[in-house]
């Protein structure tokens, strides 16, 4: 009787757990599937425009070829790219931590007006900023083939808004050891570069991850500022700009190309660093 | 040389709440001084307002001699041990110790005297094997060594110990109790000492400064003055453990005899707490009469001022027993026995529903008034002080309200 | 004569409401005694039916032990057993009991409601004790001032013990109000927390307008004191103060601060500068935006002769204002610091130097250096562009009105006028659309986070349950889409629903090759608005289900596990547990992250733009918008598209109210968990 009852309650379970497997082996299908998609649809030589097959009927490396010879400007979206990256995520994640390291452990008077102010502009879609933005840049000349220096303009320049998550974090360490620090003669910026800054190392690699990963997928700024000029796009607007309606014939396979190459640093950098992702986009939501 | 004075200090914080209510005390030089009483009481902020870890809303601080109200933490001359250690994870311990030597500046410490000062320290504290591991890799008591390690290594006028012992468990509690009075003769400076725990405070100061709920100070004095001489219900409660038995009753006056009548007895006071009765001239009110445990006896032949009682519970301590009995009238009061005095025979008897006869002296007789809970016997300085409700913000709004009300009526007389 | 006649019938005039209040107090009295004896007419009726219902309820379970008893002492046989059971399980359910239960629920409940009743008269009673207080006060003190003196403490001990017991009869409505609850059946119970919500709000909005008052009140006091601050340290000041009244800095540099000084001088010689060499033009020109004959022209030979800009005139303008709004700070503050220094030398205490003032930056006032920079670039570049398309609303900038050829001006309100004209002669009217897209995007944004939210919970549930294996691989498979920058992933989605792509490529073959339909036609994905709409979702499902199951993930691992330990224990059931435990965890603790994520699916541009641009369009709707269009890609393409702007902005501003609202009433509903001090 007993065994027989045992018996059950573990067959009830291998049914669940195959169950479980069939609906996460499905799940893993249906989120990786487009990927394979895109990478076969690379490979593919004899025709680069839209088709509705899979499998290419000629493999071939001609679409990466492309991306690297002269005729594309892609190595110059990609080095753009690149650059803006490298300088984003260092000054973002600066404006971002001296925000964050200023609103959680200094207690001044303007302190909750600024974390209004803050957060009520958050509630404007940004958008509206842009036609202004991208006047103010064409002013002082960082539009078009300048784009470049313009785009880190602007992604960094209100950078400080997105304080949240790392001050979530501070938020977390003792205070008792700012504390200690100030008895033992530090001085307060001697507290955040000594004391603090080395405690922060997983919300520091998340912020430098997704600064840096940013300017990749952004392409409405970097279109608009870039408007008018092949040699000032990102990668992003740049690849875009194969899909529009008259290039898509001839580009759709170099875009695919383009999107592999794009893809592969990103996701080998996140590979090596999920763990510290995960850790961040947790705690952000937690205390967001 | 480094005495402290603090004069009229008050902590107020944002919305009103007070923390600290005016607090005077004078502390000599190489003096150890502890803070003592219930979370809430102010102990720690009074302490930090020494630190410089928070604003000092009202009065002065000095320290030697200098008004430090304004000053900075690091130039205040001062050490500080936390209660959670507050030691930096990601510093080896060599580095935690060094930190504070590493900062000073003229003249700038050479690494060889750091080395030297650290590694001195970590052999006083016993932790030199541990110098190149990280915090994590440490026992709750290295812990705090490190923290008292990275305390002491600075030369310092105060030495600040925030309920350094309150996150160990007992033993190691008692054995870095006595290595801190080791402590306190080597490093040989003004201490102060906060804690909630009245064993630590009785056994490692000079001086203790009893504090309750709401930032009152209640009284300042020896540990021996605090236990035999409290000055009010709350201290006497506070001090010593288990606590001291209150007996609600009236203190009669008849010519030049007091007595009192606890659970329906009439007792005569006697000795030296009689003449002070007298020479004080109290009146007869009524009060809550207050003995210790350890000053009850048991009676084994009724004799004139004994009384029975019933076991309700013993709690065995190996060296001596706890007895929680009730009186004849319902009363409560814990009785502490020494194990030694009793015979077998007499152990035995010492169990739940057994009816006992005890007695106590006149010497060990408190007398706190019921209408202020003070000690009737003695004069303190900080009674004077104590005027709760007339600070509390309810009134000062309805104070204003009238104000803006007089004023508006001006404007309408106008 | 005039004077005498006075005094007497202001006098009255109080007396009056003394009266009035008394006898209104009388009368409430009055009503309280009436409730009380209905409430004790109440309760002893509550008393006998409680006792019926006892002595009914008594009887049956002494019949049923006694019947049990001669059970089993087999007095009795089973069927008849049986029998008697069942006739006591049907006395049990009696309507006598019945109407017993519900008489006395509804009897509780009057009794309760009338309990209240009496507790908030007492609070009226009170109140008007509060006014009778301090008129009888003002009366003595107009009166007899001396007696008055005398009284002052006992008149305000009175108010304050008045205070304290509003206060606890406060409380008693609330706990009398929770009995209530308690006595309710659950669709009333409903019905009175709904109410209860809403009655609340009148409150709130007084709170808010009290809030505002008190700001307005502190503003106005505010400039006050600052303009007296000011006369009177001009005044008392000393001559280097005075001077500094004209030369910012002028005071602290004689008194040896020369840095600080010298960072106020230069701040008012870029100041001057500036206002002389560029923004004072443009200043001028604010109130008109320019007119139209001062426009750029094109000569005949070819070449633009500028003129005024109403874009530069508008931006420059604003950015002036904010120059003077700094200017004026900084002047004030140039001043103050004077004054403290001042003070400090009569002090005889020693003035802080350069030196320290470079010591603070790093230390006591480190948070301003850190800050200095992150709030300029705010401010520049989010809230000058913010303030600036703001205003732009208000003016008539669109494809006709562009500059520099064509200037624009103020229209005042007309823009947002029109978001409430519902007939429009001229095609699609604006505000018709404009209802149409709020709809389809509050309705995104609520499935789109939901769907989401549940999904990514189960999903994050199944890689998470015990005995699954290779839990890293299924993460990262499913972490690996997020990492894939979107821009790539979701063209290349768009492109696969397409109707030559490849969903309907292999949907075609399955059609013609196993269903013998040659004339299978592509399903629709972006033409019908209907799939088009629902497939947008799903393919949302695909992107963000990931994050979630980040999120839920490190969530679910916070739970206590013996709270599952003890369900387990109490025998709940998968579904139980999901339910009881898990769910409201998540909820709770999920809250604020849930708010952001609705206001931020209402302003997914990515994921409508790429996907599908908007489309399908519509000629029926204003400015070529698209039935899967959000309001923040509608305005993207007036904008860029139609070169819009005016419109562009009210959108702009619209989507911030909705956001505000949401957020607001959202916000005071969930149970916060913020807290930012406890963790520290």
């Amino acid at each position: 009787m007993v065994e027989k009852h045992s018996m059950s309650m573990s067959k009830k379970r291998t049914i669940g757990n195959v169950f479980s497997y069939i609906a996460l082996s499905l799940i893993s299908i249906i989120w990786i599937l487009p990927f394979v998609f895109l990478v076969l649809q690379s490979f593919r030589c004899e025709s680069t425009g839209v088709v509705g097959y899979v499998l290419p009927q000629q493999w071939g490396l001609d679409n990466y070829i492309f991306l690297f010879s002269p005729d594309a400007n892609f190595l110059q979206w990609y080095f753009n790219t690149f650059i803006i990256a490298l300088f984003v995520c260092v000054l973002q994640t600066a404006m971002q931590f001296m925000m964050a390291y200023a609103l959680s452990r200094f207690r001044f008077a303007l302190r909750k007006p600024l974390m209004n102010v803050m957060l009520v502009l958050g509630m404007f879609p940004g958008f509206l900023t842009m036609i202004v933005l991208y006047q103010v840049l064409k002013t002082i000349g960082l539009t078009g083939d300048n784009a470049v220096p313009g785009l880190i303009l602007v992604y960094v320049a209100s950078s400080g808004m997105g304080y949240y998550v790392i001050k979530g974090f501070l938020d977390t360490l003792p205070k008792s050891l700012d504390e200690a620090a100030l008895v033992d003669g530090a001085t307060r910026m001697q507290i955040f570069v000594k004391v603090i800054l080395p405690l922060c190392k997983p919300i520091l690699i998340y912020t430098v991850l997704t600064a840096f990963m940013g300017p990749w997928g952004d392409f409405i700024f970097a279109a608009c500022i870039a408007l008018g000029s092949q040699t000032g796009m990102n990668v992003a607007a740049g690849l875009n700009s194969w899909l529009s309606a008259a290039n898509i014939s001839s580009n759709f396979t170099h875009f695919c190309a383009g999107g592999v190459v794009v893809a592969i640093p990103v996701m080998v950098l996140f590979l090596f660093l999920q763990k510290y992702y995960v850790e961040g986009v947790t705690g952000g939501a937690v205390k967001g | 040389m480094a005495q402290v004075k603090l004069t009229n200090v008050k902590k107020v914080y944002q919305g009103g709440t007070v923390a600290v209510q005016n607090f005077n005390l004078d502390i000599a030089d190489k003096e150890f001084i502890v803070f003592v009483g219930p979370s809430g009481c102010g102990k720690s902020t009074t302490l930090r307002m020494v630190a410089g870890l928070e604003d000092i809303s009202g009065g002065t601080i000095e320290i030697d001699g200098e008004v430090v109200n304004d000053l900075q933490p690091k130039d205040r001359h001062i050490s500080m041990v936390f209660q959670n250690y507050a030691l930096y994870p990601h510093l080896t311990v060599f580095e935690n110790i060094a930190f504070p030597l590493r900062l000073q500046k003229n003249p700038k410490m050479s690494q060889d005297e750091i080395y030297e000062r650290v590694t001195s320290a970590a052999q006083v504290l016993g932790i030199t094997q541990y110098l190149t591991r990280k915090p994590k890799a440490l026992s709750g008591g290295q812990r705090q060594r490190v923290a008292i390690g990275r305390a002491m290594v600075k030369d310092c006028k105060v030495f600040l110990m925030d309920e350094p012992l309150s996150n160990l468990d007992t033993k190691l509690r008692n054995q870095m109790r006595a290595e801190i009075i080791l402590l306190r003769k080597r490093i040989n400076t003004t201490f102060i000492y906060v804690t909630h725990d009245q064993t630590e405070a009785m056994t490692l100061g000079d001086r203790i400064v009893c504090m309750k709920e709401g930032g009152y100070v209640m009284q300042i004095g020896t540990p021996s003055e605090l236990f035999d001489w409290p000055a009010s219900k709350f201290v006497a409660e506070f001090v010593g453990a288990p606590m001291m038995n209150m007996v609600k009753c009236d203190l009669i006056k008849e010519g030049k005899k007091y007595f009192v009548n606890p659970f329906g007895y009439k007792l005569p006071v006697d000795g030296e707490k009689l003449a002070l009765l007298n020479s004080r001239n109290v009146e007869a009110q009524p009060i809550y009469l207050g003995v210790r445990p350890e000053h009850v006896t048991l009676v084994r032949e009724k004799k004139g001022a004994s009384f029975p009682v019933t076991i309700e519970v013993n709690e065995m301590m190996g060296s001596e027993y706890h007895l929680h009995v009730v009186t004849e009238d319902g009363t409560k009061l814990i009785v502490r026995i020494p194990t030694i005095n009793l015979s077998e025979e007499e152990r035995t008897k010492m169990v739940s529903g057994e009816v006992i006869n005890i007695a106590f002296e006149g010497k060990a007789m408190h007398f706190f008034s019921q209408a202020t809970e003070y000690n009737l016997l003695i004069d303190n300085q900080y009674l004077a002080d104590k005027e709760p409700l007339n600070n509390s913000p309810v009134k000062e709004e309805a104070e204003e309200e009238i104000h803006q009300e007089e004023s508006s009526e001006e404007v309408k007389e106008e | 004569m005039e004077k005498e006649n006075n005094t007497p019938t202001n006098q009255s005039k109080e007396e009056l409401k003394i009266n009035c209040l008394s006898a209104l107090n009388e009368e409430l009295s009055n009503l309280i005694s009436k409730e009380e004896e209905l409430q004790l007419e109440k309760s002893t009726l509550i008393k006998e039916k409680q006792d019926r219902y006892n002595s009914i309820t008594n009887e049956l379970s002494t019949r049923e032990s006694d019947l049990d008893k001669a059970f089993f002492n087999d007095e009795i046989s089973k069927e008849e057993y049986l029998k008697a059971d069942q006739e006591l399980s049907k006395a049990r359910e009696s309507s006598e009991i019945k109407t017993l239960t519900k008489d006395l629920l509804t009897l509780k409940k009057e009794y309760y409601y009338s309990v209240k009743k009496c507790h908030e008269t007492k609070i009226k009673i009170l109140k008007n004790e509060k006014k009778l207080i301090k008129l009888n006060a003002s009366l003595l003190r107009r009166n007899d001032h001396e007696t008055y003196k005398a009284q002052k403490g006992s008149v305000k001990e009175a108010l304050l013990s008045n205070e304290k017991q509003i206060e606890s009869e406060k409380k008693e409505v609330k706990t009398t109000e929770s009995a209530i609850y308690l006595t309710l059946s659950k669709g009333e119970q409903f019905v009175f927390k709904f109410k209860n919500f809403f009655k609340a709000i009148p409150g709130k909005f007084e709170g808010l307008g009290i809030a505002i008052s008190k700001l307005v009140l502190k503003i106005v006091f505010g400039i006050g004191h600052f303009f007296k601050e000011l006369g009177l340290t001009f005044v008392h000041g000393d001559w280097k103060t005075k001077v500094s009244y004209f030369i910012m800095g002028f005071g602290s540099i004689a008194r040896g601060q020369w840095l600080r000084g010298l960072v106020f001088f230069i701040f008012e010689v870029v100041f001057i500068l500036y206002m002389i060499f560029f923004g004072g033009q443009y200043l001028g020109k604010l109130n008109s935006l320019g007119y139209y004959w001062e426009a750029s022209s094109i000569a005949e030979d070819g070449t633009i002769i500028y003129g005024a800009n109403s874009f530069n005139i508008l931006l420059y303008g604003v950015l002036s204002l904010f120059f003077i709004a700094a200017f004026i700070y900084t002047w004030y503050l140039n001043i103050k610091q004077n004054k403290i220094s001042e003070q400090i030398i009569k002090d005889e205490k020693k003035l802080e130097g350069a030196k320290d003032d470079l010591r603070a930056m790093v230390d006591k006032n480190f948070h301003k250096t850190l800050l200095a920079l992150p709030t300029l670039g705010i401010v520049i570049f989010t809230i000058l562009p913010i303030f600036f398309m703001i205003l732009v609303a208000f003016t008539n900038y669109d494809a006709n009105h562009n500059p520099p050829l064509n200037l624009f001006g103020w229209v005042g309100f007309d823009n947002f006028g029109q978001l409430f004209e519902w007939t429009n002669s001229g095609g699609a009217s604006f505000s018709m659309t404009f209802g149409q897209i709020l709809l389809w995007t509050l309705v995104w944004a609520f499935f789109a986070t939901f769907t989401n939210y549940f999904l990514g919970m189960l999903v994050a549930m199944l890689i998470n349950k015990k005995g699954i294996k290779l839990k890293k691989l299924w993460r990262t498979i499913l972490v690996f889409s997020i990492a894939i920058p979107q821009f790539i992933s979701i063209l290349y989605v768009s492109q696969m629903f397409a109707s030559d792509g490849i969903i309907n490529n292999m949907h075609m073959w399955i059609q013609q090759n196993w269903f013998g339909n040659a004339e299978a036609t592509p399903i629709p994905f972006w033409e019908n608005e209907w799939l088009a709409r629902i497939t947008v979702i799903i393919i949302n499902l695909w992107i963000g289900v990931p994050y979630l199951m980040l999120v839920v993930t490190g969530i679910l691992m916070n739970i206590p596990a013996d709270l599952y330990e003890s369900a387990n224990v109490d025998g709940a059931s998968a579904w139980q547990q999901y339910s009881k435990i898990t769910l409201p965890y998540m909820l709770f603790i999920t809250g604020p992250y849930l708010l952001t994520s609705f206001t931020g699916n209402m302003n997914n541009f990515n994921v409508i733009y790429l996907l599908t641009g908007g489309g399908p369009k519509d000629i029926n709707m204003f400015g070529n918008a698209g039935k899967t269009d959000l309001l923040i890609t509608w305005l993207f393409s007036l904008a860029i598209n139609d070169s819009n702007y005016k419109l562009a902005a009210v959108i702009g501003i619209m989507v911030f109210i909705v956001v505000a609202v949401v957020s607001l009433v959202v916000y005071n509903l969930i149970p916060s968990t913020k807290n930012e001090e406890e963790f520290q």
